[in-house]
């Protein structure tokens, strides 16, 4: 959906100008702030240029502080008289000789040509001296063009001021292969910015989505949620333990699990690990009911020692949510089972390679079980794409992302194991595969991942261990932006992307309300004739 | 405490092969036999009774004789549709029969719609009077067509129903299927009205006791079924129904094996032989079997190294197989295949090409069409749009839905060109082309060889 902005490109008039350039440098150019107007932290300004009516620069707000004419014993006795005398004091024209001044960095250039046509680029001048500043206007940002496939995160935003007529999309298809990262702290709004991202992808087949949700909060069981798009009886597959109606129920056999499948997420011992193939290479796709319900002298003819196998049982019980009874597995969620559930692995493949969302509700599992979904559905896919690219079908193909809350549990550096998540964060891009990262903790994570996530939405965070980490990793210099970062409100977000030409400040719309109004506008459905 | 027979996919009539026929029909006349000496209450065949929508009369006729010996004996006999045995466009003998009295239909239903509201599919119930059970049944459609309904039930009101109480259906369950059949040729479990004692299940040919929201699920399977892999995993399991017993609201089933004439699989692995040394392995593979009032199925895939597949005596050992007292014999050699692979290739492009031709010079013509509909890309959205117009009708669907499914496709399209949608136009998905919807996994039935 192209922006539906006005076409006004004219220069600031008189009244506009809210403040003007006296000095400073390039990256923290000084300016002053005209009296009766209110400058804020992280305000997006344009300076127009007179010189070159198609030219302009963008700027945005970094700091406050105050200027004054008078020297300090001069400004303290002015206020003294105000407070101790009640008298005015003797300013002539105060507004005049004290004010607000403001750092503010350059952004962008925007040149349009004569037919309408604009360009942008990153700034390598300064502004000419006591150039007029004006707020922005939504045509300022028709640079910002619609791309291909439109992942829409928010809408603009100046300082702490939604300019709803400027929406910010990135195109999926880049974003999703180059990896996304969500940092933000509890509460403000990753969760809510997700179900954004993923309401512009439904109905549209370019991308694949595997949703690994621990809070069950996307596909909306209860009150709004991605179920309500209009495209989400083609285009969205949600699996639950307990399934809403028409959906499928989350059931894996436990033949579909190999050993080389816990790798990384269920952690084993050398001996361990050797066990498990050794079921493996005995009972094959039995080996995990082999090993729940074997008996003491099997393993000890197959040379496996009851210590270990006790071990890995106790592991494999707590991850999987298993235990025995009179010979038969039983499953506490019904998830991991011995009966049916054995297509469920390769349906939620089938289904991202047709460019399916898939929303697995992960909130009655553990984490290992969670990891184990993921982990096996992401290895799968991988291995098919090297093959499709190998057949040169990649292009083909939809782009497949993974969404994974907490990251770090998966690509947190460390001792443990590889797993095939940090893979994809390294090499996933070649194959069109993606992450997209969501954690409150991204300094877990290892810089080299870091740098690797090319879009970074960033929500408020307060710590500033966690700022740090993103700031270092950004696509774009932020580290000026520490303190906005950390002021960011509810929804208020920064998209950092090697796919934007600077840092953008949004607004992320509330989630409930951007569903509220498409059901507004749903036609009634027409039964289908009964035959009987 | 109740009891009652279930069965389903008899497929009766099923066979070209009139010895194979005869079996099937042989195999229906024991089942009968021993639903009457069991004394049940009544019987549920839970679809695909016929093979065909229009079976051969003899074929009716013994079915007639069967359902009314059961009838005769005050048991009743209540039936859904499968997949197989009605047509929504064509007359279908499994109504005649139901017209008749020899049996009961137990599917019912309409749609409402609620202002404002989803429409809702209210089934009707069926009660059987003397024993209190109460019916639900759901016909089975070709590929699964019925899951459309399934998605509109009214679950609640069936749920609100008192026990106890039978739901009758005829499709795959999403979750218990396994690899390979389409996840859109199945209904989730989540579509099933729970609460139910029993769930009678058919459509699915392999036999089984699943549970489903806490009740026993049961497919029977076939008496012998249609084809080569039913034929081949009667060879391996016994085929038969289910006797059920319900008694406080517990409903148990147990296998009633039916017995028929024994089957014998022989297979030939001709991967690499010459045509001439494939024919001696299985010709010296079939004089080592026990052939004598057998059911013989023969097996052979691979490719060969030599010669074509035309040149093994098929006809010959068929015949010596005969000769050897073989009750029937059924050879599968779709997977076998010759060396010498004489492909023509006929162009597509050539009619694409001349479609692409007469549009141009159609929309280009002296009465302009909408705007919509000029130039290059008013050619290429032309040719996207004949593509769903004049698509088939998918096997089973009637043809008004077939109509509203291709002015839906239509729609879009033209709908997506008007926005301006950029690219191509979102892959069109089917619920699948096969000829007919198979409850079997994966690769195609074998060959049937007279
Ligand atoms: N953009 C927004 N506008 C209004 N409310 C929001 C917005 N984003 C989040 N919220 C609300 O804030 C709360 C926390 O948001 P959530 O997305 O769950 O945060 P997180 O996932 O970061 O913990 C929720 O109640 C949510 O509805
Ligand atoms: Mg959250």
């Amino acid at each position: 959906m192209p922006p539906t902005v006005s076409q006004d490109h004219s220069p600031a008039s008189r009244l506009e100008v809210i403040a003007q350039i006296i000095g400073g440098e390039h990256g923290q150019i000084l300016i002053r702030q005209k009296a009766g107007e209110r400058i804020e932290l992280g305000d997006l300004l344009v300076a127009d240029d007179p010189t070159d009516p198609g030219s302009s620069m963008l700027l945005q707000v970094h700091n406050l502080r105050y200027g004054s004419q008078e020297n300090d014993l001069n400004l303290q006795l002015m206020s003294g008289m105000q407070l101790e005398l009640h008298e005015g004091g003797d300013f002539l024209e105060p507004q005049l000789r004290s004010y607000v001044l403001a750092e503010v960095t350059s952004l962008l250039v925007i040149e349009r040509g004569a037919q309408g046509h604009s360009r942008s680029r990153r700034p390598k001048h300064l502004p000419s001296f006591f150039r007029d500043l004006r707020r922005v206007r939504p045509s300022d940002l028709d640079v910002l063009t619609q791309p291909a496939h439109p992942v829409f995160l928010g809408y603009l935003r100046s300082g702490s001021r939604t300019i709803p007529q400027v929406r910010v999309a990135i195109d999926g298809v880049d974003m999703f292969t180059h990896h996304v990262l969500v940092p933000a702290t509890t509460g403000r709004g990753k969760s809510n910015l997700m179900k954004v991202m993923l309401w512009s992808t439904l109905g549209k087949d370019y991308c694949g989505l595997l949703v690994l949700d621990p809070h069950d909060e996307y596909y909306g069981r209860e009150g709004h949620g991605l179920k309500d798009h209009p495209d989400a009886p083609e285009s969205l597959v949600y699996y639950s333990p307990d399934p809403p109606r028409g959906s499928p129920a989350l059931r894996i056999n436990l033949r579909r699990i190999r050993p080389d499948h816990l790798r990384g997420i269920v952690p084993m011992t050398e001996a361990q690990g050797q066990a498990a193939w050794t079921l493996w290479h005995h009972h094959r796709d039995a080996w995990l009911a082999a090993l729940l319900l074997g008996q003491e002298e099997e393993f000890s003819q197959l040379d496996i020692g009851g210590a270990t196998i006790g071990a890995l049982r106790r592991k494999l019980r707590l991850a999987l949510g298993v235990r025995t009874n009179e010979g038969q597995v039983v499953s506490r969620n019904e998830v991991f089972t011995t009966e049916g559930g054995d297509s469920t692995l390769s349906d939620i493949v089938e289904h991202l390679q047709n460019g399916r969302k898939v929303i697995v509700d992960t909130s009655r599992l553990s984490d290992s079980a969670e990891l184990l979904i993921g982990s096996i559905v992401a290895g799968e896919v991988f291995r098919n794409y090297q093959g499709f690219k190998a057949a040169g079908r990649l292009r083909a193909m939809p782009v497949i992302s993974f969404v994974i809350e907490e990251a770090p549990r998966v690509l947190g550096g460390g001792s443990e194991e590889p797993n095939i998540f940090g893979t994809i964060a390294r090499e996933g891009r070649k194959f069109r595969i993606g992450l997209v990262a969501i954690t409150q903790l991204c300094s877990l994570i290892p810089r080299e991942i870091m740098a690797n996530l090319n879009t970074k939405v960033i929500l408020g965070n307060e710590m500033a261990a966690e700022r740090e980490a993103i700031i270092s990793s950004a696509s774009q210099d932020l580290t000026r932006d520490s303190q906005l970062i950390a002021g960011l409100d509810r929804g208020e977000a920064i998209v950092s992307s090697v796919f934007t030409k600077f840092a953008i400040p949004i607004q992320v719309p509330f989630f409930d309300e951007l569903v509220a109004q498409e059901l507004l506008h749903r036609p009634p459905k027409r039964p289908p004739a009964f035959l009987g | 405490m109740t009891t009652f027979a279930h069965l389903s996919d008899l497929h009766l009539g099923a066979f070209r092969d009139p010895a194979l026929r005869a079996e099937l029909l042989a195999r229906f006349v024991a089942a009968t036999d021993l639903i009457l000496s069991a004394k049940v209450d009544f019987v549920i065949i839970a679809g695909d009774l016929f093979q065909v929508n229009i079976p051969e009369i003899a074929t009716v006729t013994e079915v007639a004789r069967q359902l009314r010996r059961l009838q005769d004996a005050k048991i009743r006999t209540y039936i859904i549709y499968g997949s197989h045995d009605y047509s929504p466009n064509h007359a279908s003998m499994v109504d005649v029969l139901a017209g008749a009295g020899l049996y009961q239909k137990v599917v019912e239903g309409e749609f409402t719609t609620e202002e404002g509201g989803e429409p809702l599919l209210r089934l009707r119930p069926f009660r059987d009077v003397p024993t209190g059970v109460t019916l639900v049944g759901m016909s089975g459609r070709k590929t699964t067509l019925e899951r459309r309904y399934f998605e509109h039930l009214d679950l609640p009101a069936l749920e609100q129903l008192p026990g106890p109480k039978v739901f009758v259906f005829h499709s795959g369950i999403t979750e218990l299927r396994p690899v390979g059949i389409p996840e859109s040729e199945s209904v989730p479990s989540s579509l099933f009205p729970k609460g139910f004692d029993y769930y009678a299940g058919g459509h699915v040919h392999q036999r089984g006791v699943h549970g489903l929201h806490g009740a026993p699920m049961v497919y029977p399977g076939p008496l012998l079924g249609y084809d080569f892999r039913d034929l081949e995993a009667g060879a391996l399991q016994p085929r038969g129904f289910y006797l059920v017993e319900i008694d406080q609201g517990r409903a148990t089933p147990r296998f009633v094996p039916v017995p028929g004439r024994d089957t014998v699989v022989v297979r030939q692995d001709a991967e690499g032989l010459s045509a001439e040394a494939a024919a001696g392995a299985l010709r010296a593979q079939l004089e080592a079997t026990q052939v004598a009032d057998r059911i013989v199925l023969v097996h052979v895939a691979g490719q060969l190294a030599s010669g074509r597949t035309s040149d093994i005596p098929w006809l010959a050992l068929q015949q010596q197989l005969r000769e050897r007292g073989a009750f029937a014999v059924y050879v599968s050699r779709s997977q076998l295949r010759s060396t010498i692979v004489g492909r023509v290739s006929i162009g597509r492009s050539d009619s694409s090409h001349i479609e692409e031709r007469v549009l141009a010079e159609y929309l280009d013509g002296p009465d302009p069409p909408a705007p919509t509909f000029r130039g290059d890309a008013g050619v290429s959205l032309a040719r996207q749009l004949l593509e769903p117009l004049c698509a088939e009708l998918q096997p089973g669907e009637a043809v008004a839905e077939g109509e509203d499914r291709k002015i839906e496709a239509a729609y879009q399209l033209l709908v997506s060109a008007r926005d301006g949608a950029a690219g191509s136009p979102p892959q069109q998905r089917t619920l699948g082309d096969q000829e007919t919807d198979s409850p079997h996994a994966g690769d195609e039935a074998g060959g049937e060889e007279e």
